[in-house]
């Protein structure tokens, strides 16, 4: 605990007054002035009582991909009928304030930027107040808690999922030419209309390519060893970015890592198997 | 790591630990409202110390942003501000040709203090204003530290920590709330501030020079003729209390002695200059009845002090003069305590040539009228004693009236009150007395001071007003030496009997001063039922101002000393009034943590009990995980140790039957069960 930069200047205004009253012989002015420090001494005690004994629980939030902000869900509950208010808690970059009645819980959501894929560890959480009078400032030490936030790799690669085969692309079997759903994409031919051509594709930068459509579900396999010449990394972040795309297409996808293989499906759950696979993917797998 | 994904907040001690950085919190407005409100208040304190128009600019500066914050007026730009503020050091220097010293200094942090309301924004704003105002607060006390000033600010110091709460709270919080925090903070710092307030050292002397207020001059002068007590008598203000370690004596022995004055032009009597202030000190020969007391002084601005005929010991701020007076060192302009004994019988010695003198000096001739008198009474008699008798016989039977509004006397005042008027009160009595001794050469002066006093119950202590001032006369009588002699008495005897408020209630009811014997007086001057009350109720009052003057505004090096002296130290010095300090401090402190950190009930006792039952459990082994419900962690138990099933089973059902459908009449059973719950480390078979 220690005094806020306020409670600097309380001390300072105090001995102000005491001087006043040493000079003046005052007895209303040594009342006066010990009264006021009697009572910034007391409030020691409340900010230490209001901070005292919260029960904190730290959950993790939904997986992210790195890049993104990772959040955690930290419980406060307030374990007797003290009252608790104006306590703050502290993650990276900003104060969650919490007031907490009689044996009620609140709960304050942290962000915490998700840099690497993998589980990322909550960082330890510091708690503090000010309470009552914003003179002292008392907080614990960083608090560390067992809860993992899963961070899936960053979508990144510029290589574009193709269905058409060929090379370094993602096999697929079975497609039909015809229908509404967009099944892939493949190399732009001039006979192509210009409806069909992938534009944002073009606006990143990438070859011209045609959307194709098709009516059924495309099996395609997203495939460690078809994006040779890139870093594990690199490969699983153009991975990753291939299992949101086939998601948002529609196709059945299975992927192929070194010391892992999942099988073709799709669904939310499937995507969050993949992108967890890739996440948790260690070069031990290599050798 | 802690069990579980739960931690328990410990808050700590430890400076050097990462400290998170204390967030910036933006009071609510009702918060503001509640600062500008007090700051009102802790302006209204220097309302008299101030020009009024001052006042008036607060009070507008303050309304203006008031409307700024409800009202959505335009809040005064930075020049506007710069510009009022250089206006306020302008006007403040140019009517006090300073912006040092108490008044100006006020004048200023008032100013300033309206201002600042102008340009709140951050939480540092705001609480810079509630510690100025605190300030502000004390500022008070430097003109005036009377029992009101000392309650209003109490309030003002509840609104404006109530404001300090507030601004520090967050926004959804009520009123109450703020108002339960701060009766509690402020309670709560009684203990500590009792201790620090009686053991704090006090200095003597001041740090840098303070101004002596020169406060008007009340009470005796050392200057009195005919008419001149005639003011004193209604002034009804205190001039002094007096606390005798027995009881105190009879109101008829209670003359306080304050100055002796020998001189005379024929009219007014005043002090003997020739000796000046060197101490001659009379002499004393036998003295018996002795009582000691304590005087505490209202400041008069003069050097008399008060004792009681005749006074024995002598105070260690006070001279001994000739005339068996005390006089101050110094003019005493603040109120003043001091302790001495006086006995009430005594004996003096001898005469000097230089007192007979002075004694027997008579400035006027005598009119023929007075001669004849006082040739008359040598003729009947010779000894001293006798004379002195025979005149105070005269003023008790030849019609002589004691009355508060006598008629005015020309210019053989004596002559004219002896024969003609034969109206007057103590002055007057006692003056003629005193001329008409030496006139028969018998050596005689004037004494003045208070006679009587009201003893007040509640504080078993005699108020002495200003309305009891007296003039009695001293003889010196061979054998004897100085005698009093108070020829009021002869005329009124009620005055020294009963007192002046007695006197006063006489005249109100149309009775003549002497014209009653001993028991009609006392029953004429019964108070009413409706006086009684207005008396009690207004010592009680003096006793509250008494108590205050006693504990506040005069508590002293002296006073810290007797308290000491009264825990056990037999020479309290500066080390042991700080050594006890400490240790005061810290065991208020330490009795206060005990009562504030004690383990606080848990919000559910079923919730309570059940970790109890955890705790047994873990004790063999069986720890309860974070993420474990009741039932799970039941299940698991159970499997691990079946003969423990049937126990754990039923606790755990009633737990949550208790918790989660509300059977709280099972709670006494649930308790009983857990109680005796013991399980053992082995498996029994």
């Amino acid at each position: 605990m220690l005094p806020t930069r306020h409670g600097v200047y309380f001390a300072v205004v105090l001995a102000a007054m005491l001087l006043m009253a040493l000079n003046y012989h005052n007895g209303l002015a040594y009342l006066f002035t010990f009264l006021l420090g009697a009572m910034g001494v007391t409030s020691m005690l409340y900010t230490h009582r209001n901070l005292a004994g919260i029960r904190l629980t730290a959950g993790a939030g939904p997986p992210v991909f790195a890049g993104e902000a990772a959040t955690f869900n930290i419980n406060a509950e307030n374990p007797n009928t003290l009252r608790r208010s104006a306590i703050w808690i502290h993650d990276a970059d900003r104060a969650h304030p919490v007031d907490l009645e009689p044996s009620q819980n609140q709960s304050v959501e942290v962000r915490q930027p998700a840099r690497r894929r993998g589980y990322l560890a909550l960082d330890p959480i510091a708690v503090s107040s000010t309470f009552p009078i914003g003179l002292l400032h008392t907080w614990s030490k960083p608090l560390s808690f067992k809860a993992h936030c899963l961070v899936y790799p960053q979508p990144r690669g510029e290589r574009p999922l193709r269905v058409d085969g060929g090379g370094s692309t993602p096999t697929q079997t079975g497609t039909r030419e015809d229908g509404d759903d967009f099944v892939g994409l493949r190399r732009y031919q001039s006979s192509d209309p210009p409806r069909h051509v992938h534009w944002k594709a073009v606006a990143r930068g990438q070859e011209l390519l045609t959307k194709r459509f098709g009516g059924g579900m495309s099996t395609v396999w997203l495939n460690w060893d078809h994006l040779p010449g890139l870093s594990p990394e690199e490969r699983l972040s153009q991975l990753s970015r291939w299992v949101l795309d086939a998601q948002a297409y529609g196709h059945r996808y299975g992927i192929q890592i070194p010391g892992r293989k999942i099988a073709p499906d799709a669904g939310p759950q499937h995507q969050h198997q993949c992108l967890k696979a890739l996440a948790l993917w260690s070069n031990r797998s290599l050798k | 790591m802690p069990e579980g994904f739960s931690v328990v907040v410990k808050p700590i001690a430890k400076v050097k630990s990462r400290r998170p950085r204390p967030p910036v919190h933006t009071p609510s407005r009702a918060a503001v409202n509640l600062l500008l409100a007090s700051a009102l208040a802790v302006l209204g304190l220097h309302v008299w110390h101030v020009p009024l128009w001052f006042t008036f600019a607060a009070v507008c500066l303050i309304t203006w942003r008031y409307l700024v914050d409800n009202h959505a007026w335009r809040a005064p730009g930075s020049l506007l501000r710069t510009l009022l503020a250089l206006v306020l050091i302008v006007v403040v220097y140019q009517r006090y040709q300073s912006l040092l010293g108490r008044d100006p200094g006020v004048a200023m942090l008032f100013g300033l203090t309206a201002l600042k309301t102008l340009e709140l924004r951050r939480l540092r704003d705001y609480l810079l204003t509630v510690f100025l105002l605190y300030f502000l607060t004390l500022a008070a006390f430097l003109y005036g530290q009377s029992l009101w000033v000392g309650a209003y600010a109490l309030g003002v110091v509840i609104l404006t920590t109530l404001s300090l709460v507030r601004l520090n709270q967050s926004h959804h919080e009520p009123v109450s709330r703020g108002w339960s925090l701060t009766a509690g903070l402020l309670v709560k710092s009684v203990p500590l501030l009792i201790i620090v307030y009686l053991l704090f050292p006090r200095i003597q002397g001041s740090l840098w020079g303070v101004p002596i207020s020169s406060g008007a001059l009340t009470g005796l002068t050392d200057r009195v003729e005919f008419g001149s007590v005639h003011e004193l008598i209604a002034n009804d203000n205190v001039a002094f209390r007096a606390t005798f370690d027995a009881n105190p004596p009879a109101n008829r022995m209670l003359y306080w002695r304050a100055m002796v004055l020998e001189d005379t032009d024929g009219r007014a009597w005043t002090r003997r200059i020739d000796v000046g202030d060197d101490p001659v000190p009379e002499t004393i020969r036998d003295a018996a009845d002795p009582v000691t007391y304590t005087v505490t002084m209202e400041g008069h601005g003069r050097r008399w002090m008060v004792a009681l005929d005749l006074p024995t010991t002598t105070p260690a701020i006070s001279n001994e003069r000739a005339g068996y007076v005390l006089q101050a060192r110094h003019r005493l302009h603040n109120r003043t305590r001091y302790r001495v004994t006086s006995h009430l019988s005594y004996r003096t010695g001898a005469l000097s040539r230089v007192q007979r003198i002075w004694n027997v000096y008579i400035a006027k001739a005598p009119s023929s009228r007075v001669r004849n008198l006082v040739d008359q009474w040598r003729a009947r008699a010779t000894a001293p004693e006798d004379i002195a008798r025979l005149a105070y016989n005269y003023f008790r039977e030849q019609g002589f009236v004691y009355t508060l509004s006598p008629p005015v006397l020309g210019d053989d005042p004596v002559d004219e009150f002896l024969f003609d008027t034969r109206q007057g009160y103590c002055e007057y009595f006692a003056t003629t007395f005193v001329t008409l001794m030496r006139l028969a050469g018998v050596p005689s002066r004037l004494v003045v001071g208070y006679q009587g006093g009201e003893l007040n119950p509640a504080g078993d202590y005699v108020l002495v007003r200003h309305s009891d001032a007296h003039a009695w006369a001293e003889v010196w009588l061979p054998g004897q030496g100085w005698r009093r002699v108070d020829p009021t008495a002869a005329v009124a005897p009620e005055r020294i009997e009963l007192g002046t408020a007695a006197l006063l209630r006489l005249a109100q009811r149309g009775h003549a001063f002497g014209s009653l014997d001993g028991v009609e007086a006392l029953a004429a001057v019964r108070p009413t039922w409706l006086e009684y009350r207005l008396r009690n109720a207004g010592l009680y009052w003096d006793f509250l101002n008494n108590a205050w003057n006693q504990f506040v505004l005069d508590y002293d090096v002296e006073d810290q000393r007797e308290l000491l002296r009264r825990f056990g130290f037999s020479a309290p010095s500066w080390v042991s009034l700080v050594m006890s300090l400490i240790l005061g401090v810290i065991l208020v402190m330490l009795l206060l943590a005990i009562y504030m950190l004690r383990p606080q009930k848990h919000s559910e006792p079923a919730v309570a009990w059940y970790s109890r039952f955890c705790a047994k459990l873990a004790r063999i082994g069986l720890r309860r995980a974070g993420y474990e419900g009741p039932r799970d962690f039941a299940r698991r138990v159970m499997a691990s140790r079946p003969d423990l099933a049937t126990d754990v089973q039923a606790i755990t059902h009633a737990y949550i039957d208790i918790r989660y459908r509300s059977h709280v009449r099972t709670l006494p059973a649930f308790k009983r069960r857990i109680r005796d719950f013991r399980p053992s480390r082995v498996v029994r078979t």
